[in-house]
């Protein structure tokens, strides 16, 4: 403890800085871990980048940030979010935050690829960890399975659907993605 | 009803003895030497220090006031051994009632010298305790002479008084300190005290005799120190005596009381302990030993036997063990085998550099453990057979080759056999003790009802409970002890309207299987540990560890800070399933004398893993210390515990205080929190300009950094007879948290103190000014911390500029590097008045409810708090016990409060003890309402019955988590009436059988309360008998 007090005695402090705000534009990607984003990692809880960690958050904050124009404070919020609350729907829109950085290219270039794959992990994931997971529409009553749209993300980018899964026609000739098995008439 | 006067009548003809008048004692001088003689006979003193004091009391403990019934039986069974042994004379102090001084010498033939201790262990002086007499003090003299006067009206024409004594080795305790002394070199200051000690010596030896001329007049002093004072100041001193600690023989002392003084010499207190502290055991024929060189010492001594001539007794110290004396106000029910002083005398079980004179030891008799009355059975060593058959010879009748030839014969080690066969007797009647060392049960029977309130546990209204509590002690050798007590459940009540309790641990719980069907756990957590203790007492050091057993802090020993918590949590611990104390504490003895370490899973509540070390050390008037507390590794989750768990952390203190006279003057430095360097915090600062979302603040973001971890603190305590004072201020950086708070009592009982967070600096002062025997004591504090807590503030994005505006909540001591709670901002302003006109027992002690001597004693405590600024989040509890921080706080608020005790004590088994209080608060959590509550608690003691009832008018339920949440009750009611069997132990009976009510009434601000349409109150009322069997 004393080269620490000798140390901080020499060390003159920085001045406080006033608090205005994020600005959620300038808001950087830190790419700090192989499985940032994909449950269970939580290591965007310890990513300096990340103002939702920092500061309080509300659910309805999550809405209001996914429509912001940069996608890398989408996916902070629901990142945050699937650490202390691990649902699919958390876990399918990091995954669709992440597609959107790397479909507006807002990382550095040689993180691209990586962040590329890191998205087909994250919609993966909804898919193995969290297969029953719905989203609600704006009324908060109707659900829909997110297994269908991650199912259908998966192949817009290329990537094979995980093992069991499988994309179907419903009775009333909707798309359906499920790991059931089904019967054959 | 007391047998007397009408036996005493008839026992005093019987025994020959003078039914009237007191009796005439001389000393005589005559050429073969002195004598003491009473009624013209000479009398050769086989003198005991008696006292009664059953196991498990102290010096508190009033025989005298007991009932007559139970002195007389009790003096019966003892003066019976004592007069068969040959003792013919007790030494007493002035509370022996005369008319049972008269008895036992009317009964048995047995004098009373009567002593009055002048001062030795502090006196009260116009309504002021002064706990070290200052003999130079004019009015000091004048009290406590007066006082001895009045001893002397008193008994002197009571029968079986053989002499007055003065004194207890007073010149050992000559510490008091004045200008006058401390202007002396060192060497000199105690002389200087020893004159003005040994002048009043002479001054009331003179008054006794201006007022009495039948009884002569002693000293009891320590050894022969300052001899030439007593021949210079008290020249009509008529007998010297001393306790002397010499060994088996005192070597020169008969004839320099002779050459010196030339007074005939009476031992007041002289023998040996009976435990061998090499070997570890209880040793008393090692005690007979000493006992039988000493007396055969005296009896040569004895006048016409051409030694010294001058002997003319002794009073052995003493009759029975006192199981009090190591600690005086703990562990008084363990005889304590720890040696506290080294005496080269008693080679006999002497190692150099060793502690060897066990205090609790020195009987000549062992007690045994008390009955229902208070009464004991004793258990003669040998040392009592021994002098049983030495006091047969009467040496003025015989010469110095016949008292030879007489103690020779007697050999003290054949005794053995006797005092063990006593022993066994009773090991005997305690061995179920030895190895069951606790039985508890407890029974119960409830009923609950109500209207108007919702159901909190199941729809029961009728329910049981059983739970016991076996507990067992190991003591493989005196050096090393172990206890260990379980909880074991029966029923688990759950008709009842309290439902946190100890038990409730094993409820039923509902649960759903795998299949998905419902199930009910009935038998979880029946059987745990409910306490643990072990003990080690080596040469080197003493070990102990515990689990769930309290300690108590350092906080006088060095702690300046606190960091070593004080971990007595009374019902609590029960209540909220306390998984604290845990831990071991090391303490070091000879070379590491001063030493402490602590460490365990969590030494007090809350506590994280964590060592925590001490060196203290006091030299004279100098004390210092420096700790280093360090925390090991994060907690483990606890289940069941509601503690809101610390993030690690280490701390460093140094302290030193220095005596000046009457001026005490401490300071301290502390640095604390270093791992918090580097963590960012953000402050809020009021503005009248532009704002952060118009809230009316700003705000900034920051980084501790290494002075937040910097505090310092320095005390003045001033200490004048009637008029006592402190000042104190404090400084501590942002992260500089000491510990729990301070426990200490600074001069008196005031309910403002320092709160031993970090982040704030404070100045306190108060004073303490007694007239009579009411003391007036005002006390103000004003702190305030360095970074005030941060506001409520909503937060929102604003889509225009894509600016994210986070709201602001207060802060929380989880993801803070600190908070502003204890520590807000306040202006505090105390009134304490106390009335306590036997300050022996002093109010503010722990005990002093059961303890307090005086008819009556009370205190009224008002305090006033203004607190302008709120305050940061504290904790809370979900009812599934999941902790969370409140999402604000309290606003400001001034807040009063007025509290009371009063204890009334006409004796003989009644007591009363009131508590009122009335006054103004806020919750814990963040709600914004104020609360005013007022209510009392009542405990009357009836001999072995007790009624307790308590009525609270708008105050929080009983439970921590109602303060939390604010939860409130219009009226509560409670009461029980026990009939307890056994004695009380701190002031409750073990074994007891009674019935319990508890009735509330209901408003929106209840817990459960159900809305009614026409707003009436609702209740909940509980009934339940119980029986509690305690072994």
């Amino acid at each position: 403890m004393l080269p620490l007090l000798i140390l901080g005695a020499c060390t003159p402090p920085e001045p406080a800085r006033y608090f205005y705000g994020v600005d959620l534009d300038a808001l950087e990607l830190n790419v700090s871990a192989k499985n940032m984003g994909i449950y269970p990692d939580d290591s965007v809880m310890f990513d300096s980048n990340n103002p939702f960690a920092q500061y309080p958050i509300s659910e309805d904050l999550r809405w209001d940030i996914t429509t912001h124009p940069n996608p890398v404070a989408g996916f902070y919020i629901w990142a945050t979010f699937l650490t202390f609350i691990p649902i699919g729907e958390n876990q399918f829109y990091v995954a669709d935050k992440l597609q959107a950085i790397v479909d507006q290219s807002r990382a550095e270039p040689d993180e691209l690829p990586f962040l590329d794959d890191l998205a087909g992990r994250a919609y993966t994931s909804v898919l193995t960890n969290f297969p029953d997971a719905v989203t609600y529409d704006a009324t908060g009553t109707v659900a829909t399975p997110l297994s269908t749209w991650t199912c259908q993300a998966l192949m817009d980018r290329g990537d094979p659907l995980p093992p069991g899964w499988i994309m179907a026609t419903g009775p009333e000739g909707e798309l359906l993605c499920t790991n059931q098995p089904l019967e054959i008439e | 009803m007391p047998l007397f006067p009408h036996a005493l009548l008839a026992a005093s003809i019987a025994l020959g003895q003078p039914v009237e008048g007191p009796n005439t004692v001389v000393v005589d001088r005559a050429e073969d030497g002195w004598r003491l003689l009473v009624d013209g006979e000479p009398y050769f003193v086989r003198g005991m220090n008696w006292g009664y004091m059953p196991i498990g009391e102290n010096y508190t403990y009033d025989f005298w006031g007991q009932h007559p019934d139970v002195v007389q039986d009790a003096l019966d069974a003892e003066m019976e051994l004592l007069r068969g042994m040959g003792v013919n004379s007790i030494r007493q102090f002035p509370d022996i009632p005369p008319e049972w001084v008269e008895y036992i010498y009317d009964t048995y033939g047995i004098t009373t010298m009567m002593n009055h201790t002048m001062g030795r262990y502090g006196f009260s002086v116009d309504g002021v305790w002064r706990p070290s007499t200052n003999y130079a003090d004019p009015r000091t003299r004048e009290v406590i002479k007066a006082d001895i006067i009045a001893m002397a009206e008193r008994y002197k024409d009571t029968r079986g008084i053989l002499m007055w004594m003065l004194g207890n080795e007073n010149n050992y305790g000559l510490s008091w300190s004045s200008f006058e002394i401390e202007n002396l070199p060192k060497e000199e200051r105690h002389r200087e005290r020893a004159k003005s000690l040994y002048s009043m010596y002479g001054e009331v030896i003179d008054a006794i005799h201006a007022v009495d001329d039948k009884h002569p007049v002693g000293i009891a002093n320590g050894d022969l120190q300052y001899s030439d004072l007593i021949a210079e100041y008290a020249p009509n001193l008529d007998v010297m005596g001393s306790n002397v600690y010499r060994g088996v023989s005192s070597r020169d002392l008969f004839d320099r009381v002779a050459d010196e003084l030339e007074l005939p010499f009476l031992y007041t207190e002289f023998g040996s302990d009976a435990y061998n502290a090499t070997q570890g055991r209880e040793d008393d024929v090692m005690q007979a030993w000493y006992l039988h060189g000493q007396w055969q010492e005296i009896y040569e001594h004895t006048a016409g036997h051409g030694r010294a001539d001058n002997a003319i007794g002794g009073y052995i110290f003493q009759w029975s063990d006192g199981w009090w004396k190591t600690g005086q106000t703990e562990n008084l029910d363990i005889h304590d085998p720890a040696a506290s002083w080294e005496n080269d005398a008693y080679r006999r079980d002497w190692t150099p550099g060793e502690n060897n004179m066990n205090e609790e030891w020195f009987g000549i008799a062992s007690k045994g453990e008390r009955n229902d009355r208070g009464l004991y059975t004793v258990y003669p060593r040998s040392a009592y057979w021994m002098l049983k058959d030495a006091f047969v010879l009467d040496p003025y009748s015989a010469d110095m080759a016949e008292i030879d030839e007489h103690f020779s014969a007697i050999d003290s080690g054949s005794y053995a056999a006797t005092y063990q066969g006593l022993n066994a007797q009773r090991e005997l009647s305690q061995m179920k003790r030895a190895v069951v060392a606790n039985l508890r049960t407890e029974l119960s029977m409830w009923t609950v009802g109500g209207s108007r309130v919702g159901s909190n546990r199941g729809s029961r209204t009728l329910d049981h409970m059983e739970s016991f509590f076996p507990g067992f002690r190991v003591e493989p050798s005196k050096k090393v002890s172990a206890r260990v007590d379980f909880s074991v459940l029966g029923n688990v009540n759950t008709a009842t309207i309290n439902e946190i309790f100890y038990e409730s641990r094993g409820e039923p719980v509902s649960l759903i299987d795998a299949a998905g069907d419902p199930v009910e756990w009935m038998d979880r957590d029946r059987v745990r540990v409910y306490a643990a203790e072990f003990h080690v007492d080596e040469k080197g050091f003493e070990l102990e560890g515990f689990y769930r057993v309290g300690h108590y802090h350092w906080q006088y020993e060095g702690d300046f800070f606190g960091m070593f918590q004080e971990a007595y949590y009374g019902p609590n611990l029960d209540i909220y399933n306390g998984e604290a104390p845990l831990g071991v504490v090391w303490t070091g003895k000879k070379k590491l004398d001063g030493l402490k370490i602590a460490a365990g899973p969590q030494l007090f509540w809350g506590a994280n893993p964590t060592m925590i070390a001490k060196y203290y050390k006091e030299r004279g008037a100098l004390e210092y210390s420096l700790m280093h507390q360090e925390d090991i590794a994060a907690p483990p989750q606890v289940g069941g515990q509601r503690v809101i768990q610390e993030q690690l952390t280490r701390k460093t203190s140094l302290y030193t205080g220095y005596q000046l006279g009457e001026t005490k003057l401490e300071v301290g430095g502390l640095w604390a929190g270093t791992e918090k360097i580097g963590m960012t915090f953000m402050s809020a600062e009021e503005v009248d300009g532009p704002s952060y979302l118009d809230s009316g603040y700003r705000f900034t973001e920051d980084e501790i950094y290494w002075f937040d971890t910097l505090g310092a603190k320095g005390k003045v305590t001033f200490a004048a007879g009637p008029v006592n004072a402190y000042v104190q201020g404090n400084y501590k950086g942002r992260v500089a948290d000491a510990g729990g708070g301070d426990r200490t009592t600074t001069i008196t009982g005031w309910s403002l103190k320092d709160d031993f967070r970090g982040n704030q600096w404070n100045v306190m002062g108060g004073a303490a000014v007694s007239i009579g025997q009411l003391q007036i004591a005002p006390n103000a504090i004003y702190q305030k911390p360095l970074d005030g807590p941060l506001p409520v503030v909503g937060g929102g994005l604003s889509p225009d500029s894509g600016i994210w505006y986070p709201s602001i909540v207060p802060r929380n001591k989880l993801i803070s590097p600190f908070a502003v709670l204890g520590n807000r901002e306040m202006l505090g302003l105390e009134l304490l008045l106390a009335f306590d006109p036997t300050p022996g027992t002093f109010m503010w002690l722990w005990d002093n409810d059961w303890r307090e001597d005086a008819n009556f004693a009370g205190s009224i405590d008002i305090v006033y708090r203004r607190y302008p600024t709120s305050r940061d989040a504290d904790f809370g509890w979900t009812a599934e016990g999941m902790m969370f921080a409140f999402p604000g706080a309290p606003p400001p608020a001034s807040l009063l409060d007025v509290t009371g005790r009063f204890i009334v004590n006409p004796g003989r088994g009644v007591r009363w003890i009131v508590k009122p209080y009335g006054g103004t608060g806020q919750a814990d959590g963040d709600s914004q309402r104020l609360v005013t509550r007022y209510g009392v608690d009542s405990s009357l003691w009836w001999n072995r019955s007790t009624l307790k009832g308590a009525a609270r008018v708008g105050d929080w339920g009983p439970y921590d988590y109602h303060r939390d949440f604010n939860l409130t009750y219009p009226l509560q009611l409670s009461g029980d009436l026990s009939r307890g069997f056994g004695r009380r132990i701190d002031g409750i009976f073990p074994t007891k059988f009674g019935v319990l009510t508890n009735i509330r009434w209901l408003d929106k601000y209840s817990e459960r309360f159900v809305l009614s349409p026409n707003g009436t109150w609702g209740n909940e009322w509980e009934l339940a008998s119980y029986i509690e069997v305690a072994l």
